[in-house]
């Protein structure tokens, strides 16, 4: 492997809030039990400290994508407040693991890698996802929360399908909407370490 | 209505006393008042008679958002309040007071454009909405907690996610100088809305919605949004003299001075902090490595209340740590900073008595000159004089005040500095003071409290400046002083409009709006051959006064404005923005006129309430040395100038010239016969 491809998950701390998961030892075991999917190609990356948290992204999300103005169906969130330990912003996002877990729990096989766009970003096919059926635990949700915190994975009440970060097919409207630098796209047609199975 | 775009469609009413929920209906308002300032001001005329008292169960606490609230629109994120005002001094008059953060979009998503707070509770409560599930709840556990501890206590309850108006122990114990605190950095600060809370023992209201603003078409509406952020995107931090700086948005001033902090904290030279959807990022965030507690936001002035005295007396840099602190003290205890402002111009640094007069200034300075002068000492007030300048000294004053637990003075400084002014006035020997002392603590007041009457009580802020001005600060602006005389409370919601107005460099361009606005080539010059420029400055404070009231009901920020863009060609910004944004949410097909016909409704509304509590053309006045005293250029207000110019002004605003009450024509022209009707049975109707 590349090193410089390896490097990509962890310039800094502050740049890869979104792309790190909180559980090295869980990677590594993941990692070992990994079926090989094919890089991604682009991810988005967070500077947390460049970050107002004016949400304006999460507004923009669920705006684009599903024609709404609210932040209940946004695949990028600002988590955190300015109360008490100061401000302190963090937008997250789905990571695009190179070894995603979601795409390995889903039932239904509705995890997908998005080939036709060129991003091969995780992608949720909606015709496939039955939203675990009307069970109380949905498996992608679940499984990613044991790595990102919060799930960057969540559900649409009301079509009841999960949904998340597809990269817009490769032009993502929050990181053209952020005015202050807090996102950028980083692309790489080599493939890209991130995420769960990214960190060397 | 619950169809129509943009609004949520209901306002909520919370009666307090009978613990009743209701929904109010936002069709018997809206689209008639727009939304926000305007609504609120129809439903205080509604439900709040002359005769009740600031602090009495009877007084309505409304908290409004407008049509654009929670859309993609920069700066869309306001919340107005309106409540009568326990700081109007000496008669409590109605008042509004903005904030921004993120509360007033969440209120939106939950499905409400508005709250009616009324009644008293017995014990202390919260209000708690999650979408349709209204609840009122015992706050014992949250009563004396300050603002931040409130917050903190109730996101453990209700998760990060909601959004919480809060008020510190200043509102609990209804001082008249109290802020609503959201969050860190924005809070309603003038009024006294604060004690108007605390009287209704409300700690708070925490909001969580899960709902949408629909919009017609929002593809349509992002393009807008795109558009208008065009207009007032910049990210440039532009120093403005030594030592303070421009936050990156290049128009919210703040005193903070990085050098000072190195080390210690991250300040907005790489880290600011915005509302939602702000194309600027213009309030101050500092986040301390070593404490925590001092980390936290804040906005313009709020920041340099307490520069000057450290920097004078106790070799403190300027806008160092302790100009922080006293700023998170003052929100973390719910206190207006403005009563607490020691003034200073920017880097100078300026030992009472003033040179000019101040343009922003409050109750520190009044208490610093009154220090000087020998009046005030340790014995009578019972704060540390020697100390000025230290931590302990604004401690020991932000909270006692707050806590109404020091001597005398303090407690009454609770009430506000113009109440505490007043009363040393009457009983100076109470504070072993002569009378002529006592006349002099209140002439000293004048300096800083530009508004006569009885509708007074309100610090100078940006009353003879121009933020940004050529001329810099402490200057004569008609209009500003006009807009001082006539506002309810301050001047500074009405501030924006003019600032921008002169903004654009170059005297050709200023004529060209001034022919555009109010055809009169001179209508926006300060100076004109080397005069003080009195033409058509009636006309300017109308203007003025009606976009305040249109920019506070659709509701945008102070600082996302467009009358004024850099990046327009001309820099003449856009002068339609307020009907488009208004269009783009709600579909309607509103001109820039309709906007303005409804905008000026809703300020002769608030006018009219002003006048049914007894206000007349005598209360519209400055103190005289507002008038006498010389700005930094020599100018002074020419009485027989400003008696021209307030004529126009009632003139072109409907009003008669004797009382300064509405006629009955222009209420007819405005659609208020109800408001006519009303006035005629009192008697007020010329």
């Amino acid at each position: 492997m590349n090193r410089s491809l390896r490097r990509v998950g962890g310039i800094s701390t502050s740049e890869t809030i979104a792309t790190r998961p909180m559980n090295p030892k869980s990677t590594r075991k993941a990692k070992k039990a990994s079926t090989k999917q094919p890089l991604p190609r682009g991810v988005i990356i967070v500077d947390k400290y460049a970050c107002t948290g004016c949400r304006r992204c999460e507004l923009i999300c669920s705006a684009f994508k599903d024609g709404k103005l609210t932040r209940e169906l946004t695949r990028i969130e600002v988590a955190g407040t300015d109360v008490g330990k100061g401000p302190n912003f963090t937008p997250v996002t789905c990571a695009q693991c190179v070894d995603p877990p979601c795409l390995k729990a889903c039932p239904t096989g509705a995890i997908v890698v998005d080939l036709k766009h060129g991003t091969y970003a995780r992608i949720i096919d909606e015709d496939k996802c039955d939203g675990c059926d009307g069970q109380t635990s949905i498996k992608c949700i679940e499984v990613c929360a044991q790595y990102f915190s919060p799930s960057r994975i969540r559900m649409d009440p009301e079509r009841l399908v999960a949904i998340k970060c597809d990269l817009c097919d490769g032009d993502p409207q929050c990181v053209e909407s952020c005015l202050f630098g807090a996102l950028t796209y980083h692309k790489n047609e080599k493939g890209i370490m991130t995420g769960v199975g990214g960190e060397s | 209505m619950a169809e129509s775009y943009g609004y949520a469609g209901k306002i909520l009413r919370v009666d307090l006393s009978t613990g009743e929920i209701t929904n109010v209906p936002m069709s018997k308002y809206a689209p008639k008042f727009i939304g926000g300032r305007a609504v609120g001001a129809k439903i205080m005329w509604d439900e709040v008679p002359p005769r009740v008292g600031a602090l009495d169960p009877e007084n309505r606490l409304i908290f409004m958002t407008g049509p654009i609230t929670g859309t993609l629109l920069p700066g869309a994120a306001r919340i107005m309040a309106m409540f009568k005002s326990p700081q109007t001094y000496p008669v409590e008059g109605y008042a509004w007071s903005a904030a921004g953060g993120f509360w007033g979009p969440e209120l939106k998503y939950a499905g409400y454009d508005g709250i009616i707070v009324q009644g008293k509770s017995e014990k202390p409560v919260y209000i708690w909405i999650k979408d349709d599930y209204v609840d009122v709840i015992p706050a014992s556990f949250l009563w004396g907690l300050n603002s931040f501890e409130t917050q903190t206590e109730l996101f453990r309850r209700h998760g990060e996610k909601a959004h919480t108006l809060v008020i510190g122990p200043a509102g609990e114990n209804q001082c008249r100088n109290a802020t609503v605190q959201t969050e860190s950095g924005n809070a309603f600060g003038e009024g006294g809305s604060g004690g108007v809370m605390g009287s209704k023992s409300l700690k708070a209201i925490a909001v969580r919605g899960t709902g949408q603003v629909q919009v017609p078409d929002v593809r349509e509406h992002m393009k807008m949004a795109e558009y208008l952020t065009s207009l007032k995107y910049t990210r440039q931090a532009k120093p403005l003299v030594k030592g303070i700086s421009y936050a990156p948005g290049g128009v919210t001033e703040s005193g903070i001075h990085h050098e000072s902090l190195l080390g210690t904290a991250r300040t907005y030279a790489d880290y600011c902090h915005a509302c939602q959807t702000c194309s600027i990022g213009g309030n101050t965030a500092v986040e301390f490595f070593d404490n925590p507690y001092l980390s936290g936001a804040s906005m313009c002035v709020e920041t340099d209340i307490y520069v000057a005295p450290p920097t004078m007396y106790q070799d403190e840099k300027a806008g160092g740590r302790l100009a922080w602190y006293a700023t998170m003290l003052a929100q973390s205890l719910g206190l207006n900073a403005y009563e607490f402002r020691f003034y200073h111009s920017g880097a100078e640094m300026w030992k009472p008595p003033f040179p000019y007069p101040p343009d922003c200034s409050g109750g520190g300075s009044w208490l610093w000159e009154c220090n000087i002068e020998g009046i005030f000492t340790e014995s009578n007030t019972g704060l540390p004089w020697k100390k000025l300048g230290s931590a302990e000294f604004i401690e020991t004053l932000m909270r006692e005040v707050a806590y109404k637990r020091g001597n005398k003075f303090l407690k009454i400084l609770g009430e506000g500095v113009g109440r505490l002014a007043g009363y040393i006035r009457a009983n100076p020997s109470e504070f072993g003071l002569t009378k002529q002392q006592g006349e002099r603590v209140w002439s000293i007041y004048e300096k800083h409290y530009p508004r006569g009457g009885r509708f007074g009580g309100y610090p100078a802020h940006h009353t003879r400046c121009g933020c940004g001005s050529v001329e810099g600060n402490a200057r004569v602006t008609p209009q500003q002083l006009l807009c001082t005389a006539m506002s309810q409370r301050d001047y500074s919601t009405a501030h924006d409009p003019m600032n921008t107005a002169k903004a654009p460099a170059g005297d050709e361009q200023l004529k060209e709006r001034g022919r555009l606005l109010f055809g009169d080539e001179k209508a926006l010059f300060y100076l004109w051959n080397g005069d003080v420029c009195w033409s058509s400055k009636g006309k300017v404070t109308k203007y003025c006064e009606v976009q305040a009231v249109l920019r506070d009901s659709l509701i945008f920020c102070d600082y996302c404005t467009y009358y004024y863009s850099e990046y327009t060609k001309e820099k003449n910004g856009d002068l339609e923005a307020p009907s488009k944004m208004f269009n783009s949410v709600t579909g309607l097909s509103w001109t820039e006129a309709e906007m303005e016909k409804a905008a000026e409704r809703g300020r002769t509304l608030e006018r009219a309430i002003s006048i049914r509590e007894g206000r007349t053309r005598a209360d519209d006045v400055l103190f005289d040395y507002w008038y006498d005293a010389p700005d930094r250029l020599g100018k002074i207000v020419d009485r027989t100038m400003w008696k021209r110019a307030m004529d126009e002004y009632y003139t072109v605003m409907g009003y008669d010239l004797v009382n300064g009450w509405p006629t009955a024509d222009k209420l007819r022209e405005l659609d208020l016969q109800d408001v006519a009707k009303e006035l005629g049975k009192l008697g007020k109707l010329p």
